[in-house]
């Protein structure tokens, strides 16, 4: 056994994926295999990112962990325990950010913990400290349209967090902002997740991004989708955007657009 | 970096919150600049052409008598209270037929888009009877429920129903299937989702239902009681014409018209109420 998968080893799995798939009924009736055996163990707090081209099913996995999509086969574990629905151990952020539109920042952050009937004064005491967390104490009465992209970002990241999860599932959350704006979220995100805690699985299909924010990075094949490869990012935390120009990181991007064009 | 972004963004979503008193007279020339004072304008120079038309003595008065007179006879029948009386029997048969509308209408739609057995029911029987003229039906209502009240109010009752439930439908089934996503995954249950999603995302489109159908509850009744009835106004405007009272004629219309605008206007400020995130993002233009 190797150094690297001891360590693996005795920090605990959260997340275990036994030969997961998923096939769709289309509309002639055929049937679409989105993905075809996905095994992976997630260790506790550590932040995992899926690298994968557009439609090769990572969303897909991603939503089988949620429990918002029923797997066709295979095994998904959340502490041991199977996956059948929606889980207050998950939190999930999609890329569309799916605010509620007639909901104040202060009323979407707290819904979730509304919703799991937790006590008033601690969803009040909850929502103030993850308004605080993501800045946006001054547009805590706003209401979703009034805010930009990487605002309402942040919401749906407090949103996701309020309910104290495990595991935070991220569905290509910074797709929908410009580049400026996504490296700023990329670096608050690092920020909030040192400060919470928790496990992250990230989808993306930025390599740079993979890397930037990944303990280690799993790449995905086309539809149907498979685990091409893992890469364990062994750069130091906490990390700042004048790492992606250092010789390590472009060793890191180098390889992975080998494994991900080999691929193509 | 972030501090100069979120410092510009700041200013520009808090700008509309400002209440700030304006003088009186910033107020005014606001409102009469070029753009509303033409929209003021223009039914008074229509007005203004009638008039002269009228008292030059081109068309008799029967055919068409001049605002003033109209204005006139309208003073008349606000005085001796003849007005009052038919708005108050006109008003009433709207707002029992279209509050009935309202209740089973929204409850029905409700109850299909939660239901695939009754969509499966009801949906042939809607598609057949929603198309059918309202006026097609009034023989029919005047056999099952005399020619009283009752016919009236069904009348308006079946003119209304239809585009609110129909609304109410396809507001809930409109919904992004993501958003319920998003609401499950924080641990919302079924009951849940109904409550605080799919019918707070589904209100505009069931609210555009219940005010387009307070313009054809009107439409409705000056219909049925111009048929018959004894009482409202349509059988003022309906009768004045049998008496070639032409005057009375344009002020029952006046009076219809603005009983028409004013409860357009209503319903738009319960909507602006209502669904103020909703008018700011999709109507608002933003």
């Amino acid at each position: 056994m190797n150094p690297e998968e001891s360590q693996l080893e005795s920090q605990s799995i959260i997340i275990q994926a036994k030969g997961v798939c998923k096939t769709y009924t289309g509309r002639k009736g055929e049937s679409v295999r989105a993905v075809a055996g996905v095994d992976l163990d997630v260790a506790q707090n550590e932040f995992v990112a899926i690298l994968g081209s557009s439609g090769c099913g990572k969303s897909t996995f991603l939503m089988m962990v949620a429990g918002l999509v029923e797997k066709t086969r295979g095994e998904l574990l959340l502490e041991g325990d199977p996956i059948v629905g929606p889980d207050s151990r998950c939190g999930v952020v999609f890329q569309e950010y799916l605010l509620f539109p007639w909901k104040t920042v202060r009323e979407n952050i707290a819904f979730g913990p509304d919703l799991r009937g937790v006590k008033k004064s601690e969803i009040q005491e909850r929502t103030d400290h993850f308004i605080k967390l993501v800045g946006l104490e001054k547009f805590k009465n706003c209401f979703p349209h009034e805010l930009s992209g990487g605002m309402k970002q942040r919401v749906a990241i407090a949103r996701a967090l309020a309910n104290e999860p495990k595991v935070l599932l991220m569905d290509e959350p910074f797709g929908a902002l410009d580049a400026l704006t996504r490296e700023a979220m990329q670096t608050e995100l690092l920020r909030i997740w040192h400060e919470t805690t928790c496990t992250v699985l990230f989808v993306t299909h930025s390599i740079i991004e993979a890397i930037y924010l990944a303990d280690r990075v799993v790449v995905m094949s086309k539809r149907p989708g498979t685990i091409k490869g893992t890469l364990a990012i062994d750069l130091p935390r906490p990390r700042t955007h004048e790492l992606t120009s250092t010789k390590k990181f472009h060793e890191y991007e180098k390889e992975l657009r080998g494994m991900v064009w080999v691929e193509m | 970096m972030g501090g100069d972004v979120s410092g510009l963004i700041e200013q520009k979503a808090l700008a509309p919150r400002a209440n700030l008193p304006i003088p009186l007279y910033d107020r005014i020339a606001d409102y009469m600049s070029q753009h509303n004072c033409r929209k003021i304008c223009s039914p008074f120079v229509v007005l203004l052409i009638w008039e002269f038309v009228a008292r030059i003595g081109w068309v008799p008065d029967w055919f068409l008598p001049a605002p003033t007179l109209v204005l006139e006879t309208l003073w008349e029948i606000i005085q001796s209270g003849v007005l009052l009386e038919h708005t108050c029997a006109s008003m009433q048969r709207a707002v029992v037929g279209y509050s009935m509308a309202a209740v089973f209408g929204v409850t029905l739609g409700l109850l299909i888009a939660w239901s695939k057995l009754l969509e499966d029911i009801f949906d042939p029987l809607i598609e057949l009877l929603r198309p059918l003229s309202t006026f097609a039906l009034i023989p029919i209502f005047f056999l099952w429920f005399g020619i009283g009240e009752t016919s009236k109010i069904m009348i308006i009752f079946k003119s209304c129903f239809f585009p609110i439930a129909l609304n109410t439908i396809a507001g809930i089934k409109g919904v992004d299937s993501k958003l319920i996503d998003a609401a499950r995954s924080l641990g919302a249950n079924k009951c849940q989702i109904w409550v605080h999603v799919l019918i707070p995302a589904a209100l505009p489109t069931i609210m555009t239902g219940l005010r387009i159908s307070t313009a054809l509850s009107m439409m409705a009744l000056v219909g049925v009681e111009m048929l018959s009835s004894e009482s409202g106004l349509g059988f003022m405007v309906i009768d004045a014409q049998r008496t070639f009272d032409t005057e009375l004629v344009f002020a029952g219309i006046m009076v219809l018209s603005i009983i028409g605008f004013s409860l357009d206007r209503i319903a738009r400020l319960v909507e602006r109420k209502m669904l103020g995130w909703h008018v700011e993002t999709s109507l608002g233009g933003a």
